[in-house]
């Protein structure tokens, strides 16, 4: 287990692959946690400047984000086949 | 309200994205990944009903995916530039635009190793009957002799140790030690290509120098050639792996003389030439084929030299680059890949007049190739 029976807590591997992945656990934990959630919703402005701004800004990060989605899987069926050709 | 906004914008994107898919004209072969693309699968009952159909209709949307390229930089620029990734699909993003593919070395590969040393013992046995002495060389990789390049806290199994180990356990032949020379002339320029799996020229000219000095043989001094400067536009197989957006290419350059210049002829396995060197290559994708004609399963190099040492090369793609050195040396260069050809090549050595046998392999390939076994054990 970590740090105990004399093992390390943490190998230079498990150190690397934290800082490569941080932003992502970051983004993670932000985005699970209510802090976002924005307070006028209960108001009953439906129509304001403001929500249709939100709306729209809302929509354009579902959509970056079914963008970037999407390249994520293409990238997996990205399969170079460098050495050899035969 | 919001929700209708959404939903039109949502479903116009995802739309527009199936039938921009569907009428993109479609390719057959990708130069990036070197490989031909899926082909649309045909249909029967029996292929639908194990899944075969639908995976294969899968693979064919997955390759022709319109905009796959950009999708491609995008995602790397979103991983590394964005989220800091200091890795793509598995090539180490290191400083000074250095690459490198990530190299593993675990039971399965120290089996490969195992086997790959008992051929080479094998066939060097075979060679000591009739009197022609064999070589080797166990050329370490860029990650390792560039190791100081790589990200932060990425660690890399010994190769030292490893070829230390491999050099011996391997019998009846004469080890070539490149490592030291290797570490020592690569703080003082680079010997491996940034962007690729190979050792550039300089790298070539090291491993060329100290082969000569166990083979006793003379080597031509470097500065007795012209560097020449080939192409300054060369993104390698990292490159190609890693797809990132803003690579440095790199530089290839050759040594040229009189005698590697101007050689008998050059037979490939489909063509002959008279040339070691063919500039085609340097337009395309793939500029490493420049050196030697790229993957050929047989090279026969006759020079204008006129000693009669015929040198056979039992080798990985490393020994391309080093054609325009050994042709100085030798009337003959037989460059064999086991990798592509399957027959006796104790036969070959005979029947070719053959005085010196060179086997040339780099250590991940070595680690990971299975050919050398089956070409060997078949005796």
């Amino acid at each position: 287990m970590f740090g105990l029976n004399g093992a390390s807590l943490a190998n230079p591997e498990a150190i690397y692959y934290l800082k490569n992945y941080i932003v992502i656990i970051l983004i993670g934990i932000i985005c699970s946690i209510p802090i976002l959630k924005h307070k006028n919703t209960e108001k009953g402005e439906k129509n304001s400047k403001k929500q249709i701004a939100i709306s729209v800004f809302t929509s354009i990060c579902y959509v970056a984000i079914l963008i970037l989605s999407t390249a994520s899987l293409v990238n997996n069926s990205f399969n170079p086949f460098l050495y050899f050709r035969f | 309200m919001k929700n209708k906004i959404f939903f039109a914008i949502f479903m116009t994107v995802c739309i527009v994205i199936i039938i921009v898919n569907f009428i993109w004209p479609k390719q057959t072969f990708s130069q990036e990944e070197n490989r031909m693309l899926a082909t649309i699968p045909r249909f029967s009952f029996e292929s639908f009903v194990n899944g075969d159909y639908l995976n294969g209709v899968n693979d064919y949307i997955n390759d022709h995916f319109a905009f796959r390229n950009i999708y491609l930089k995008l995602n790397s620029w979103w991983e590394v530039s964005v989220m800091g990734k200091k890795e793509n699909n598995g090539v180490y993003i290191g400083k000074d635009g250095y690459l490198f593919e990530k190299f593993k070395y675990g039971e399965e590969e120290k089996e490969k190793v195992k086997n790959n040393v008992s051929a080479i013992s094998n066939f060097a046995e075979t060679m000591q009957e009739i009197n022609i002495p064999t070589y080797f060389v166990l050329v370490p990789n860029s990650i390792y002799i560039n190791s100081d390049k790589l990200p932060k806290n990425v660690e890399v199994p010994d190769q030292e140790e490893i070829i230390n180990t491999v050099n011996s356990n391997v019998k009846n032949t004469k080890n070539i030690n490149v490592t030291s020379a290797l570490k020592e002339e690569n703080k003082i320029k680079p010997l491996y290509f940034k962007t690729d799996h190979h050792m550039n020229s300089d790298g070539a000219y090291v491993v060329y120098r100290e082969f000569c000095n166990t083979a006793n043989v003379q080597p031509v001094q470097i500065k007795d050639f012209n560097k020449i400067t080939v192409t300054n536009d060369f993104l390698g197989t990292f490159d190609s792996k890693a797809q990132l957006i803003n690579q440095t290419p790199d530089e290839i350059f050759v040594y040229e003389n009189e005698i590697n210049t101007n050689i008998k002829e050059a037979i490939y396995d489909k063509e002959t030439t008279k040339s070691i060197f063919n500039e085609e290559f340097l337009t395309g994708k793939d500029k490493y084929s420049y050196f030697l004609n790229g993957n050929n399963s047989k090279a026969i190099i006759k020079t204008k030299v006129d000693n009669n040492k015929k040198l056979l090369i039992i080798k990985d793609s490393y020994a391309h680059i080093m054609s325009q050195f050994l042709c100085e040396n030798y009337s003959e260069v037989h460059f064999l890949d086991p990798r592509y050809t399957k027959f006796d090549y104790k036969e070959y050595v005979q029947e070719n007049g053959i005085t010196d046998v060179l086997f040339l392999y780099n250590v991940s390939n070595f680690a990971t190739d299975t050919n050398l076994k089956l070409l060997f054990t078949a005796y």
